[in-house]
Parts: structure tokens; sequence; C-alpha cells
């Protein structure tokens, strides 16, 4: 890597800093913070919504944006639990949660790449609609009990490391390589960016958010699935609020709402920034009356303290991209 | 031409059928409220239909109303204040006979008497109390706090050597029935042992006591005590205990409702959750509709102006016992 890569990188991950200025604060107040497993159970705590928000990056990128990520988590854990519940058994139950999520992935992804609807209306309508349907299923009922086997996947270590961290992980560098290495980030950024140019350039503009609703359905299902591992039960409260923590996540890692600039990277470094900031509240026993002020406030200075950032490196470093660099990002849009 | 003529008086006919249609719709749309009339309207408030004992709630309502004769209307406000305000206040311009609420926020709730009462409507509420109301199945949430709070320090005192316990607490402050549940324990719990040191983390249900209980654990790995506002929020934590490698000696975690799968898991000795703090779910959901009903024929203020009491379900009740509060699931 050369120093202009370097430069470059820093440039655009301010983000990156201010993380690393929040670890440094919370581990100055509390000896326990910087410790191997509580970094561990900061990554197991944000592996699941971790997995979402790979695909839910790429929406946004391209111009779009699915809201029913939390309804199809609880959906998908309720018909897990359910067709465990009338004897269906591990593998089967498991493959109709996911297939749950994917479907509904699916139905957005028609209406809203292929027919053209609003993605706002209708993820919106997902987020009531599928988790009215899980409420109906359950009619107030909680299944629970699901054996060891199926513990293995919220609570089971490969290597020493938790399985929804292995899962997040896989789930990260597939989304790594297709924003940088494939030519999927260069058209997801150009359907985001202009989408009548992409078309015309003969991208497929309907193909791809259609298959990453889909991807979106399914990192949702498969979610949802881990945390009722975790709890051992197919709670209706799997998923609750959980399209606000991965918008969180997105935003505060530097994609454009309106789509067409951002960096995976700086999405990572966005939930691992709430992530941190939860944990080490807690860490530091802030009261719950303060903590949603302290949350509200570290972001907006996070946020400011990216931007900053950007501005001030701006100044010094005029970005020079290379030759074979993707298709220009804006500010967030680089490795 | 016959043709025409036979024609022009089918088109007139339709327009008699069209008039004679709409009049009868009229007529009919006038005479249905009056028919409506003659059932009662029960407005019932329920913030959260995600509850385990939920289900078990408005199976006991709806047996009651429809033993009445009543009809029960309902809202989830998903546990948000404002949304329930917004509800109530939807009802308020459709009209009702009775308005029964588990107020969120009971100070945002107080202005809503006045309205209902100028509907010459009821204002029951639950769980809380509402100043001006008509009638309450108030939740001895306080009086539950202190019974969870004594027991906590006799647990501190038997198994954990007394002084200096470090005592986890999941909570919601947005919620007053949770606050008075958890500000009662801690001062129960204060009473006896004055050195007990008291962590918090924001936390109603199970994903979100899993994260909480995680993080309260890695930086108090000590801590044996986790009390938590709700029952679901109980099992969260559960799972927290279960995979945080420490073992389940002595731990005890205690939550609020009576929800089935807590008072399963207490029956069955689970060595992590130890408490349940159970409310008469069977019971609430009928006096909600009873209450009304008294308030209407004149019944005595010991059937409308009601205080439930909580019971302490550990692993020292007897199994029939908890059997029996389970049974409004069945």
């Amino acid at each position: 890597m050369t120093r202009q890569q370097i430069l470059t990188w820093t440039q655009r991950n301010g983000l990156f800093f201010a993380l690393v200025l929040l670890i440094a604060i919370f581990s100055f107040a509390s000896s326990r913070f910087l410790t191997v497993p509580n970094m561990t159970v900061i990554l197991l705590q944000n592996a699941v919504i971790g997995l979402i928000v790979v695909p839910g990056a790429m929406l946004i990128l391209c111009g779009l944006v699915d809201l029913s990520v939390g309804s199809i988590a609880v959906l998908a854990a309720v018909v897990f639990g359910q067709a465990m519940d009338s004897g269906f058994g591990l593998p089967v139950s498991m493959l109709l949660g996911l297939g749950v999520g994917m479907l509904w992935g699916a139905f957005n992804g028609y209406l809203i790449a292929i027919l053209g609807f609003s993605p706002i209306i209708i993820t919106l309508g997902g987020l009531a609609g599928a988790r009215g349907l899980a409420e109906f299923i359950t009619q107030g009922f909680t299944t629970y009990g699901y054996g060891p086997q199926f513990a293995l996947l919220g609570n089971g270590k490969l290597l020493g490391v938790p399985v929804p961290i292995i899962l997040f992980l896989i789930v990260l560098a597939i989304g790594l390589h297709l924003w940088y290495r494939a030519p999927l980030g260069r058209h997801m950024i150009a359907i985001g960016g202009a989408k009548d140019t992409a078309a015309e350039l003969g991208i497929p503009v309907k193909l791809v958010p259609f298959w990453l609703y889909v991807a979106s359905g399914l990192a949702s299902a498969l979610g949802g699935l881990i945390v009722a591992s975790q709890l051992d039960g197919a709670a209706v409260t799997i998923g609750t609020g959980m399209e606000l923590e991965v918008l969180t996540a997105i935003l505060l890692g530097g994609v454009s709402f309106t789509g067409g600039r951002g960096s995976l990277f700086g999405v990572f470094f966005g939930l691992l920034f709430v992530g941190v900031l939860s944990n080490g509240l807690i860490q530091i026993n802030v009261s719950p009356y303060v903590e949603q002020v302290a949350i509200g406030a570290a972001l907006c200075g996070a946020a400011a303290l990216d931007m900053l950032y950007q501005r001030l490196e701006r100044l010094q470093v005029p970005v020079e991209r290379e030759p074979n660099e993707p298709v220009a990002q804006g500010t967030g849009g680089s490795q | 031409m016959g043709t025409k003529a036979s024609r022009a008086v089918t088109r007139r006919d339709l327009l008699k059928m069209s008039a004679a249609g709409v009049a009868v719709a009229g007529v009919a749309s006038m005479g249905l409220p009056v028919v409506a009339q003659e059932r009662k309207r029960i407005a019932l408030a329920h913030p959260d239909r995600a509850a385990d004992y939920f289900q078990g709630f408005m199976n006991a309502a709806l047996a009651e109303a429809e033993k009445r004769g009543y009809d029960v209307l309902q809202s989830f406000s998903g546990m948000d204040p404002q949304k329930q305000l917004a509800e109530v206040n939807t009802w308020l311009a459709q009209g009702f006979d009775a308005l029964i609420v588990l107020a969120l926020d009971a100070n945002a709730m107080a202005p809503v008497v006045a309205k209902v009462h100028e509907q010459n409507a009821l204002f029951i509420s639950y769980a809380n109390r509402i100043e001006g109301e008509d009638g309450f199945i108030k939740w001895a949430d306080r009086d539950a706090g202190a019974l969870l709070g004594a027991y906590t320090a006799k647990h501190i005192k038997e198994k954990l050597g007394g002084g200096g316990a470090e005592v986890g607490f999941l909570t919601a402050t947005n919620i007053q029935v949770v606050t008075d549940r958890i500000e009662s324990t801690r001062e129960a719990i204060l009473a006896e042992l004055p050195d007990t040191k008291f962590f918090e983390a924001t936390a109603l249900n199970a994903p979100d006591a899993l994260k909480a209980t995680q993080s309260l654990l890695q930086a108090h790995p000590a801590m044996k005590i986790v009390i938590c506002c709700t029952d679901d929020g109980a099992l969260g934590a559960r799972s927290a205990y279960q995979n945080s490698g420490l073992g389940p000696d002595n731990v005890l975690i205690a939550g609020f409702d009576g929800a089935k799968q807590n008072l399963e898991l207490v029956k069955a000795r689970d060595p992590y959750l130890q408490v349940s703090m159970a409310l008469d779910i069977g019971d609430i959901g009928r006096r909600v509709i009873d209450i009304p009903y008294q308030l209407w024929n004149g019944g005595p203020e010991s059937e409308t102006h009601v205080l439930q009491e909580y019971k302490l379900v550990s692993h020292e009740t007897a199994e029939a016992d908890i059997d029996t509060i389970l049974s409004v699931y069945s």
C-alpha cells in the first residue's frame, strides 16, 4: 500500500478514528473493557445486525432500502419454531425459516425492483405485515426448547470463535469482495448514482436490486434463527427495532441514503461504533435515564468528527484516483 | 323502436331501483347504530401484544365480555406511549361506553379522563392509576418489588455471604409500571443490605436483555443476581448466563409478569431462573370487563377499585400452585 493509498483510506474512514477514540475513552473508564472476552462479546452482540447490514448497505448503495428486516427475522424464527413444534425436524424447520425470509425478500424485490413500487412504502408494509403474521401464527404463545443441536447456531463455537461471529465474518468477506472486487460493486454504485445511464450501459438495473432484496430477506431470516437459537425460543420480540439498528450502522458508516456512494468498511466501523457504545455505557454503569442521551450525543459527535476529518484531509491531501480504481464514489466510496 | 322503448324503460327502472337502493341503504345506516348501541362498546388499550401473558389475559377478558354482552375494541401500541395516546384519541372520535387503559405514561393519559367523561363514558385504568378514573385494577407493583427485594436480600445473606453483593437491574425508564417494580425492589434490598452494589441497563425484551446481560457480565463477572422488569427480559438474562461459561451456582434471575415459559422453568427448578413475580392474569382479564359492569350496575367499591397482588413463584413454590397459575394459558 502506497503512502497515497493510506492517506486516501484514512481520509475516507474518519469514523475509524472516532471508533478508536471511543474505545480509548471506555478503556480508561473501565479496566474490563479492552479485553479479548469483552471484544468477543461486542462482536457476538453485533454479529446478527452485521449479517443484515451487508446486503442492507448494498441496497442503500443502489438507492433503495429494506425496512422489513426485523419483521422478517421474527417471522422466520416463528415459522421455524412452529415447524419444530409440529415435528418437522431440525433441517426442514431451518429450511422453512430461511425459505420464508427468502420468499419475503423476493416479494419485496419483485414489487420494488421489477414493478417499480416505492421501497419505503413496500418495506414499511413488510415491517408491519411480517410481524403481524408472526403474531398471528403464534397467537401469543412462544414455542421454545429446540435442543442442543440448534443451540450450536447461536451459542456454539468453532476453533474458540462463536458461530454467529464466523457467519458474520463470512458474509462480510463475501460483501467486501462483491463491493470492491467484483463488477457488482460498480453496478450498484451506477444504479444508485444514475439509474438511467446504468441501464443504457447494459447494467441489469432490475435484477441486481431484486437479488439484493432476496439476500436481505435471507440474511434477516438467518439473523432471526440465530437469535432464536441464543434464546432457545422463538419470542415475538425478536427483531424489534432491528431496522433502526441496521440503518444507523449503514448511515453512520457513510453510505449515502440517496445511493451512489459509500464504503462497506465504513459500515463495518459504524456497526462496531454502535456496538462499542452500547457495551461501554453498560460497562461504566451509566444510568438508563441518561443512556439514550449519551448514545444520541456520541452518534452525532461521531458523524461530525467523520465529516470534519474528511474536509480537513481533503484540504491537505488532494485525492488522486488510480487508473484501475472503480467509478467515482464520493467521500465514502473507497477501500 | 320497440327495442329502444324497452331500453328506456329499463334505464328508468334502473334509476328507480338505484334510488330505492340508496334510500334503503340510508335507512339501514341510520338503523345500524341503534342495533350496535344495544351492545355496550368497551375500548381496551393493551400496549403489548407480544407479551407472553397477553393471550391468557385476552382470553379471560373476551370470555367475560361475551358473558356480559359487550363488544370489545382492542389496540396495541407496541409499548409506545405516544402511539397509545393517538389510539385512545381515535377511539374518542369513534365513541365508546368505557375505556380501559394500561397507561404507559400516566401523566400523558390524565387529560384523557376529562375527555372520556365528556362523552358520558367510563375511564378505567389497569396496572397503574390515573387521577379522576372511575375504577381501577391496580397492580401492586411496589408491594411486589418489596417482596422480591426481601427474597433477594435473603438469597444474598444465605447463599452469597451477606453484604457487598452485585445486583444487575434490567429496566425501561419510560414505563411507570416498570420503574415502580425496579425501584421498590432496589429499596427493599437496600433496606436490609445497604452496601449492595447496583448496575443497570435498559432492556425490556429477551433479545435486548441477552445483550445487556452479556455486557453486564463482562464488567461484573462476580454478579450473581439479575432482576428483570419483565419475564421476557429474564429469559434473555438466563441465556446470557447459560452461555457465559460461568457456573449457575447461586445465580438468581427474577422477572415480573408470570409468563408461561418462565413459570414452567421455575417449576422445572431451572438453576438460573429462580423467580417470577406472577400476576393472576386470568383474574385481571376478567376484572377489566367486570369493573365497568359493576360501575354501570351500582356494584360495591371493592369490585371497582381493585388492588391486584403478585404472587412470588420460586423454587420453593409447590408445583400444584404453579400449575394453578399456569392453567390460564391452557
